[in-house]
Parts: structure tokens; sequence; C-alpha cells
């Protein structure tokens, strides 16, 4: 490729309408968040929004939304150009779908796209997908044996045409999904924010004077494809492997294989070798799988521009049709984050040799841990909380992990006055659980205890309360990198019963609920550690004397 | 009655004073003491008693507003402080809400809790959310604690427990046993200082306020004493944070709430000028060296929010900070400033800050070794700034470095004209603050459109009316005195003391008798905190609820008319809340539930303070003092522009741009096709024409 850029555009001006369509996916963002009824929208982040031109080349999205959500709009954008041509869009035509192998990996995240037009001629796309809190079938289960049980199917449709809705298809969601008032209002609020996105790109092209965005884009896709290229370069050619176990429902073990190739400029992670498709729920379509890994590779990479069409084109994904990373319909996917998430992981592990002051060691978050409970209040309420849970970040090439932070989702903890004041539990215990940070030179971020019990007599619940948890690391924990020391692995008890994930459980008054969230993998050789970070850490009760002595060879003096 | 505010900011300590019977204004800076900033104050009192041949007995009150708190946190400057909790939950500071703030960060790090780990111990007692005892406090087991904190040495205890909110039985028998053990040591409880729900915030608030405490103490009481020495015998008064004021003994109980005034008090400047030109909603604009910020203000009155971080891990995100939730007006804070520092990106663009040339070594023109180019250079070079006149010519600027940083680090490297190269950092900047205004102002549900733009600090009236151009906004006001804005909204701030509850409860299940009660128990609260010289009959209280549809994670203040009580109240709130949300999000549920989280009480009583003569007219002579060349960015072109001095302009005088208005400490840009003039409050009001076809 030619790297010279031609300069329509002045720096200024280029600087400024860039600056530009990254606040519009801002504001596109906050819209959505502060409007959703979906609690997963507005606190988890589980939206995605973003731009594109008139050839649907990505020209920004929203940088704080979850990558699983954010990063299959392109892959989407262009499934639903295939599906509705478009010489066949109309100004004020609104497209539809939530085809998991097109887009986000599952029913509930729906898209919707508005086709921008600028004096009758089509400028670009304004693209928003979102988890809806139903979408019909069963609830929120890992237990499907099929696609088909995972509720709505929504082809690519026009939602609107010329302006108007086009009621057959929502009438169609509407009988078809529980909660249905707040499902058709968080599809409105897409639109909305769609709209929102349209009119900021047309008073772009009027302030400018363009029937186009091709010049704006031209040149910020051109100039990000270049400085990406030469962040790549800086890593050393060759192919890194590295060969993960990962412990999904009913104790099963998959293997997940990772090969990063550094061909100059180019990225390839390649997961061929990697175990089939499961029957639980949990499976990745590709366009997801991708989504995650190439979140996990733009975070190695120190990239001066936000994401867009240019930074994502040096960096290839391949997975085997028929694995668990790329399978094949009508495979069930419902709970994909529980393989998904273990990604970002996947690159750092194999790529360390090469970008040694660029990795951190496996997270002790991953896979998200938290439980579902369903039940009713003495008061006659119904609650159906999900709480969350996080273990700690791995180790840096310069510092500690941070303890118990949310990784590679972003999803923050319910304080425990709201939990207990929604629900009829008490938390008894959240502290940073000692020795439970991977060794190293530097250590991982520490994970968590997390204690609940549900209450009985007048501040209990009516009745039993349902209940469904996730975790992990219950068999393989989180691993240290470049010599660094691993987790240890997860533990989850109910009643005094060591339970695994997945399963629904009927709690009962009185119930202990446990969960041991382990901390992040170590960095380094941990007799390497500064004996002095050793002793604060044993001054603050972070690590017994024995794991002082047992992994870093320290004997309090 | 004379009136003096004192602002102690990072360089200079700024006093304004204000007599009432004379309508004398009186202004005065000097060099910030950092070692004992009480020292400056000092100096300060002691010029203006000399300026009116009388010592400090002539005054009245003394308003003080200080950067103390915030400095002994970013600076880890505080009291070695022990954090009591309940049993379970001693790591609630260090496990925070487990979210990261730039989801692409690998290297991301957290500030470091002013408690380490082996200063925070657990007691055995536990509450519910409805305040019920779980298990009792156990004295033992506490004593025990305590002693080990004691022998530890920390010089002040916060105390946190969970549902304290709710029932602050526990806390306070802990009070009673740590006093016991230690008569003098500062106790700081949760339940007093925000009884609010969330563990994390109330916990981060708590500890910070007990850090801060004996720090605040140890100050106060100095600045105290050199005040008696100076035989004042007036009121001395704090700034808050939230835009009023209190006494001394009530930031000596509660530094966490002095810990931002600075910005709170230049806010209420600007809405106080506002106001007296008939501005009902304004955007505060103070650019200064480092920074931008703004803040909504309508009816002259700024928008207030609780939430509020410092010690930022990176300045300018959002959630690398400590959170504390106290009352706060409501700003936004930019890396826009005359010092910021312009790049060539390594995607061949330019970019302005936020990284800033700060006071040292400064913008290239300052000559004092800096190199690269900042906003300030580009101002000198496009013709804002007069190099021989700047801040009333105490500083000569250096127009060849300005040009030679420009032209090495942008013009060159961008193949540009150097001119192409200072309007490119001029517009990048303020295009900067402008997205950041639209982001706040439409977040508040209000368009930019509908405000006007109140301009201060020093390089604020620079940029004022191209950021407005940029906003669509009109009409641009720069006060008078805009350099001491903060010290002169401190003789403006009314008294005021906040209270919240937190009452978890469905709205339906909401009763006269509940709602009577809680707003009774904060109005005895409000009393009790109130300064004693406060006369009862002047004090106006506003309620409101924090409510939101049940299941949704955001809460909408939802105010409470006042006077209304019972079933009253409570209609006004479904009301007030339906009005406010669909403001912000554009339509509402009728069907839902909605869920009460808190309720607030603000008390305040606003100090008359006569109107303050203008600032205009002393020095005489004809308000023109020359021309000169300068880019006129809406023309984008060079013009020739008329120099004003803003002193000898009189109130009601117009002047047509492009024209330049200078004071000692800024400088007015008035661009071609825009009409200016100076109100009789001395404001220089601009009004720009509409955008160009």
């Amino acid at each position: 490729m030619n790297h010279a850029v031609k300069q329509d555009l002045d720096p200024i001006t280029l600087e400024m309408l860039w600056r530009r369509l990254v606040s519009i996916v801002g504001e596109l963002g906050s819209t959505l968040r502060r409007t959703s009824f979906s609690s997963v929208v507005r606190d988890i982040g589980d939206y995605g929004c973003a731009i594109f031109d008139a050839q649907a080349r990505l020209l920004a999205q929203t940088p704080d939304s979850t990558p699983g959500l954010c990063g299959p709009l392109g892959h989407m954008l262009r499934k639903i150009l295939e599906a509705i041509p478009p010489e066949t869009i109309d100004e004020g035509d609104m497209l539809i779908g939530n085809n998991p192998w097109a887009g986000s990996g599952h029913h509930n995240d729906v898209t919707i796209a508005l086709p921008v037009f600028y004096q009758g001629r089509a400028v670009g796309y304004v693209v928003t997908c979102c988890h809806h809190v139903d979408i019909g079938g069963r609830r929120a289960t890992t237990e499907s044996r099929d696609n088909f049980e995972e509720g709505l199917r929504i082809p690519m449709l026009k939602f609107y045409r010329r302006g108007q809705p086009n009621t057959d298809v929502m009438a169609f969601i509407a009988q078809n999904v529980r909660s249905h008032e707040t499902v058709m209002g968080d599809l409105s609020a897409q639109v909305a924010a769609c709209h929102v996105g349209g009119e900021r790109m047309r008073e772009i092209c009027a302030e400018m004077g363009w029937a186009s965005l091709k010049p704006l884009a031209d040149e910020i896709v051109a100039r990000s494809e270049v400085v990406t290229r030469a962040e790549i370069r800086k890593l050393p050619n060759g192919v890194y492997r590295h060969e993960a176990k990962i412990d999904i429902v009913d104790g099963q073990t998959l293997t997940i294989m990772t090969a990063v190739t550094i061909d100059d400029d180019e990225i390839t992670v390649d997961y061929t070798g990697t175990s089939p498709q499961v029957k639980a729920a949990i499976n990745c379509t590709l366009t997801y799988a991708s989504a995650y890994t190439t979140f996990g590779v733009l975070c190695l990479l120190d990239l001066p521009v936000p994401v867009n069409e240019g930074t994502l084109r040096p960096i290839r994904i391949i997975a085997e049709p028929g694995s668990c990373l790329n399978c094949t319909f009508p495979a069930p996917v419902f709970g994909r984050t529980a393989i998904g998430n273990f990604l970002p992981d996947m690159v750092y592990l194999a790529i360390a040799p090469a970008a040694p002051d660029r990795v951190c060691g496996g997270a002790g978050a991953t896979p998200m841990w938290g439980q579902y409970m369903f039940g009713k209040r003495r008061d006659g309420a119904d609650f159906a909380p999900f709480n969350v849970a996080s273990g700690g970040l791995g180790a840096r090439a310069t510092k500690d992990g941070v303890s118990c932070l949310a990784f590679p989702y972003n999803v923050g903890n319910t304080p425990a006055e709201i939990v207990e004041s929604e629900v009829p539990m008490l938390v008894e215990e959240r502290s940073l659980w000692q020795d439970s940070a991977g060794p190293g030179r530097f250590r991982g971020g520490f994970g968590q205890k997390y204690v609940l019990r549900m209450l009985d007599g007048e501040l209990g619940p009516m009745g039993d309360v349902l209940a469904s948890f996730r975790g992990g690391r219950f068999v393989h924990p989180p691993e240290g990198v470049l010599g660094g020391g691993a987790a240890p692995n997860g533990f989850l008890s109910i009643a005094g019963a060591k339970e695994d994930a997945g399963r629904q459980v009927l709690v009962k008054p009185g119930d202990r609920i446990v969960s041991h969230i382990p901390g992040g993998g170590g960095y380094g050789n941990p007799r390497e550690r500064d004996r002095a970070a050793i002793a604060m850490d044993l001054k603050n009760g972070l690590i017994s004397p024995e794991h002082a002595k047992q992994y870093y060879g320290y004997a309090a003096p | 009655m004379i009136t003096l505010g004192s602002d102690i900011g990072g360089t200079f300590t700024d006093f304004v004073e204000v007599d009432e019977s004379s309508g004398r204004i009186g202004v005065y800076k000097c060099l910030t003491t950092p070692g004992d900033p009480s020292e400056a104050i000092e100096a300060g009192v002691r010029e203006l008693s000399a300026r009116r041949g009388t010592d400090a007995s002539a005054l009245d009150v003394l308003v003080h507003g200080t950067t103390l708190v915030i400095n002994a946190v970013i600076e880890r400057k505080g009291a070695k402080t022990g954090l009591l909790t309940t049993r379970g939950f001693r790591d609630v500071l260090e496990i925070g809400r487990e979210k990261r703030f730039d989801a692409y960060d690998l290297q991301i790090q957290f500030p470091e809790p002013l408690v380490p780990r082996h200063l925070r111990l657990e007691v055995d007692e536990r509450l519910h959310a409805t305040g019920a005892v779980i298990a009792p406090l156990n004295e033992g087991s506490s004593r025990e604690a305590i002693a080990t904190l004691l022998q530890e040495g920390v010089e002040s205890i916060a105390v946190c427990l969970l549902h304290a909110y709710r029932n602050p039985a526990h806390e306070r028998r802990l009070r009673e046993l740590i006093l016991e053990l230690a008569p003098a040591l500062p106790v700081t409880l949760s339940s007093d200082v925000l009884p609010e729900i969330k563990e994390y915030e109330r916990t981060t608030t708590t500890v910070l306020n007990a850090y801060a405490k004996p720090v605040a103490s140890r100050y106060l009481g100095r600045l105290e004493e050199r005040m008696r020495s100076l035989n004042f015998r007036g009121e001395l008064l704090m700034m808050l944070s939230s835009g009023g004021i209190n006494s001394v003994a009530f930031a000596r109980e509660f530094p966490v709430q002095v810990i931002e005034s600075g910005p709170a008090a230049g806010t209420l400047g600007a809405a106080h000028y506002a106001k007296l030109a008939q501005l009902d909603r304004v955007l505060a604009f103070d650019m200064g060296g480092t920074t931008a910020k703004m803040a909504l203000v309508e009816d002259g009155r700024a928008l207030r929010t609780h939430d509020f971080e410092v010690a930022h891990v990176h300045r300018f995100k959002r959630g690398s900070g400590i959170p504390v939730r106290v009352p706060v007006v409501d700003l936004i804070e930019i890396g826009a400033g005359g010092g910021s520092i312009a790049r060539r990106t390594p995607v061949g663009t330019l970019q302005v800050g936020p990284q800033s040339a700060s006071a040292q070594p400064g913008p290239a023109c300052y000559g004092q070794g800096g190199t690269e180019p900042t906003v300030s250079d580009a101002d000198l070079l496009l013709g804002y700034l007069d190099a021989d006149h700047f801040l009333g010519g105490r500083m000569q600027l250096d127009r060849g470095a300005a040009e030679k940083a420009i032209a090495a680090s942008l013009a060159g490297p961008l193949h540009m004209t150097v001119e192409a190269a200072a309007y490119g950092v001029y517009a990048i900047v303020n295009e900067n603050m402008a997205a950041a205004a639209k982001a706040y102002v439409s977040e508040q549900g209000v368009s930019s459109r509908s405000c006007a733009l109140v301009a201060f600090g020093g390089a604020g009236p620079v940029h004022a009316c191209d950021l407005a151009a940029r906003l669509g906004i009109e009409t641009v006001l720069v006060p008078p005195r805009a350099g001491v804005a903060a010290a002169f909204g401190m003789i403006v701030a009314p008294v005021t003391y906040d209270a919240v509850r937190s009452r978890r409860i469905l709205y339906r299940d909401l009763t006269p008798r509940l709602i009577d009660e809680v707003l009774e128990d904060m109005k005895a609260e409000c009393a009790r905190h109130l300064p004693k010289t406060v006369d009862p009959a002047q004090v106006r209280h506003e309620a409101s609820a924090d409510v939101r549809y049940l299941g949704q994670g955001y809460d909408v203040a939802a105010p409470i008319p006042p006077g209304a009580t019972g079933a009253e109240a409570i209609a006004a709130i479904r009301a007030s809340f339906e009005k406010t949300y669909t403001r912000l999000y554009g339509r509402i549920y009728a069907d839902l539930q909605l869920e009460i989280m808190n309720f607030r009480l603000s008390a305040s009583v606003s100090r008359r303070v006569a109107d303050a003569p203008p600032a205009i007219g002393r020095v005489g002579g004809a308000s023109k003092v020359g021309t000169r060349q300068a880019f006129c960015p809406r023309e984008k072109a060079w013009k020739e522009f008329t120099v004003y001095r803003r002193d000898r302009i009189a109130a009601g005088e117009a002047l047509a741009g492009p024209a330049i208005v200078e004071e000692d400490e800024s400088t007015t840009i008035v661009p071609a096709g825009a009409k200016a003039r100076v109100d009789e409050h001395g404001s220089l009001i601009v009004t720009l024409p509409g955008s160009p076809k």
C-alpha cells in the first residue's frame, strides 16, 4: 500500500470534523444509556453505537460500551445491506435485525440502523445496538438446545419506511416478547438516537457544503490505517502460540488454541484447533469472537486515534467453522460471554514474549461472576436483581494488577446497601481474598470473598428463592505470564455444598452463598519481587506469611 | 457594612471588598503563601484596611475560600486516619465500584485509598436496610479495635457502618467509646457527614472528612488567631463547594464541604452579573492558564450535583478519582487554557491540550524557557494579546519566541503558514470547549442556543465570542473585575446548609406522615447547622426528592414546592418528577411505578448585598486608545481592530466590532459585525450577529 496520504483537507478542519464524529457517537451513547430501561444497557453498557460512511466504512464508535456489542456493528451493517441493498432504500427508512451470526451473537441484541440522506443522497449510516430486557423464547438460560429456543429471530427488515413505522414488524415483535412495553420503548429510544446521529451528520455536510462525507472518511481511514500498521511494526515478526484450558458449565473443559501471527504490519489471531461447539447455549459466533479478540488486540496497541475502519483493517481473526468460536447455525448461543470473555486473555498469553511490556496476566474477573435471584419480598414486591462481583486484574510489566476489577466486560458491582434494600438477604462479607493474587515480580490484583445469606423470619423472603449463578475458573485458574504464577481456583458453595455455575438452584432462608473469586495472574518471576512490596502486603494482611515464604521465599524479619 | 471576600488560588490570593454604605469597592491581589495560606490573608486584610484608613475592626464580614482541603488530599498531607467499619467490609475503600474508567487501558490505575488496609478495622454489629438491629454493637471488640488504632498512632478516626444512614445509633456509640479512650481525637461519623445509601461513596466521603479534619482545624485556628490579632470582631464565614457559605465551626466539623470552593464562587460571581443584566439562562465560562470550566446557571442559580471526584489519576477522566458525595456546583472542566500545549498528532492533524505548559515554564511567549507552542502564543500572534500590555504591562511577551515555537512544532510539520497554524490552535481549542459544552448542556435537557455566555478568567474573554458563535450563542457578557470573580462571588453567596435522608420506598407507599417527619427532621438539622447569626425568619427551604422509575438506575431530582407538606407534597413529587423527566428524556411512562431514593432539604439565607457600583468611568478620557491588526475569527481575515481601555468606557457607550477591549486581567475580542456596550453595572455585553450565511 502507498502510505502517502493525500492532503485534500487541511489538518485543522480534519481534526475538528474527526472530533465531531467522535462526539456524535458519544451523544448517541449517552442518549441510549439514559433513556433505556434495560439495566444491562444503563449500568453494564451493553450497547453499541457507531457511524459509517456511505460505503459502510466505520468512522467512529462508542468507546465505553461493551466490546461484544460495539465490535460487530460493521459486520451487521454489511449483512443488513446484503439483504436490503442500498438502491432499495428510501430516505426515512430504518432497518432492523438481530441475527447472531451477523451481529453480536445472541437475540437480545437488536440492531437498528438509519441510512442518512443529505440533499437526496445517502451520505452514511447510524447504527445502534442494545441488549433488550426480553426477546421471547426461554428466559435467560444456557439450557436451550438450539437457536430456535432462544426467542424471536428478527430478519433484516425495514422498521420504518419513508419515515413511517412498519406496523407489521412492530406488532410481530410486540406479540413475541415479555415486557413488550419496555422492549418497544427501548426500540424507540434506539430510533430517537439514530435520528440525533443522522441530524449531526447532515449538519457536517451542510457546514462544509459537501454532498458526501467521502473526503473526510477517506482521510480518517487512510491516516488511521497508516498509524495502526506502524504500531504493529513495532512488534517482532513471528507466530506466538498458547494453549489454554477453560472450564465451562457441568465441569467440562474446553481447549482454546491461539496463534498470533505478526507479519510486518498485520496481526492475525487464529484459533484453529479449538474445541468444537458445545451443547450448552454458550457458543460464540465468529462475529462475536472477533469482536472480543479485536478488542484485546486494540488494548495492546497504543493507538493515537479512536477505533475506525482504518484501525481494524490490519487485524484478522480466524476460527474454524463448527468450533466453539465459530459455531454453525442453529447452535445455541445465549450465554456466549462464558467463552468469549476469555479471548483477550488468550491474545495476551500468546503474544507475551513479543510484547512483554504491553500484556497482563490472566484476569480473575473472567468469566463474569454474578447471581440472578427471582423471588418475592414479604411486602409482596417481586425482586429479580442481577449482581456482579469481579476478581482481580492480571499483573502488568511495571505494576501489580488492580484488585476486584471487571475485565474484559465492564460491569460495576451493586453496593451492599442497595442489594439489601432490594433483596431479603444480607451481604455478610465483601472483602479482598487473602493470597488470591497470582505471585510474580508484579502480582495480580486480589480477588474477593463475597458471602450472601438469605434472611429468615420477618426480614426474609416469602417462600424459596430461585437463583442461578455465573462464575468459573473452578478447574483451571487464571494463568500468570512470563514466569508469573497462577491465581487460585474459584470456589462457589450454596448452603455448604460446593456448586458449579450455570445450574438453577432453590435458595432457602438461612442459606449462605459463598463465592471466592480469584485474583489476577502474576507477571515475571516472584523471586524478583521488591521485598518492601512483599512486606507491605504482609502488613496489610493481603498475603499470609506462608504464601510469602512459599512463592516469594520471603520470611518476615 | 463592609464585606470582604478572599479566595486563595494556586498562584494568587484575591480580595474584593464591598462597603455597602458608601458603595466603595476595593480589589487586591497578592501572591499565595503555600506554607501558611493565612499569611496572605493577613497581608490582604492589612492592605485593604490601610487603604480605608482603619483597622480590621471596621470589617463586618469576612468570607473565605481555600484550596487547603483538596491540596491535603492531592498531596497526601492529611492526618494519619483510621477507619472503623462493619465486620466483612474493611475493603470497601479498595474494592470500590469494580469498573474501569477507560475500557482500553490495560495499564489502568486507581488512587491509593486514604486509609491503608492495616488501619481499616472491623467491629461486630449489623443493621438491616430498614434500620433494624440484626446484631447489637459488641463493645468489647469495638474497644479492642479502637485501642489498636490508637496504638498505631492515628490522628483522626472515621466511622462508617452499613446502613448507618438509616440508624446512626451504633456509630454514635462508637464515637462515645473512642472519646472514652482518646477524649481529644477528631471523630467523623458517616451518619453525620453523609446519611445517604451506598457504602462506597459514603465511606470515601467520611474518610476524606476525617483525613482533612486536623489539617483544616489547625489552619482555621491560625486564621482566627491572625484575624483576632488584627482586631477583627466581625463574622468569619467559609465558602463551601455547594456555592453557599457557613460558619468556621461548621467547616471545622465538615471540612469535606469546603473541598472545592473557588469554581463555585466564580460561578456565583458570574451568575450575579447575569442576573443584573436580566439574562435568565447562562453558561458561566472561566478560562485560565490550565483549564476551562463551564457551569449552567438558571435564574441566577448554579445547577448543583452530588457526583464529584477528587485526586484523579487522569485529570479529565471521570471515574479515575475518589468520589466525594457533597453538594457541588455542577461544572465541567476541560483541559483548555492559555497554557494548553498544541502539537502535531501522529496522524498529521493539530491537537490542543490537555497537557499544559502551566506557569513554569509557561507559554513560549512568557520567555521563561518554554518552547512548546500554547494557546497564549497563538493568541499573541493573532493580535489578540498586546505584547507590551499583558497583565497591565507587568509582563512583557516575547513575540519572536511564540513565532518560533509555532513554526517549529506546527507550521513546519503540518505544511502551513505560521498564521494559519496560530488560527488553527485558536479554532481547535474553542472547538474542544464547544463540544464539551454542548454535551454538558444537552445532558441537562438544554440547548446551548438558549444560553448567554458569561466569560471570565484571564483567557475567557479572549475566546468567548468565537466559542459563543460555535455554540449558536448570541450574547456574551464579560463582568467587571473578571480577574477576581471568585472573591467577588463570595460576597454575594448565600448562607446555606444541605441535609439529606435516604428513604428507599415505592412512591405508592409514601404517607403524608412519613414525608412530614422526614422534612421536619431535616429542617431541624438545618437549623442546628446554620451559623448562629442567622435570623431564622429569613431562612428559605427548598425540598426535593431523588426519584426514579422502578428498575431504572438514574435518579431525577423532583423539587417539592416551598411550604408543601403531606399529601400536597406527595402529589407535587410526581408532578415535578414528570416535568423534569420530560425535559431530560423527552417522554414519561405513565404506567410505571416510581421509587424514592432520597429526600433533600437545602436551607439558605441570602445576605443582603448592596448593588456594587460599576467599575467604570473612573479613569476618564477617551476610551479608544488605538488600533491594531488582528485576525477576525468570524471573517477569517486580518482586520484593523479598534482598541479600547475598558476602564474608560462609560456606561451606555456602544462600540462596534472589530474591537479589542483591554483591561489589566484580560482582553475581550469583539469580532467584525458584533456590537458591544457597557451596562449600568459595568458588564461588557457583546451581541453577535446571527451565523453568517
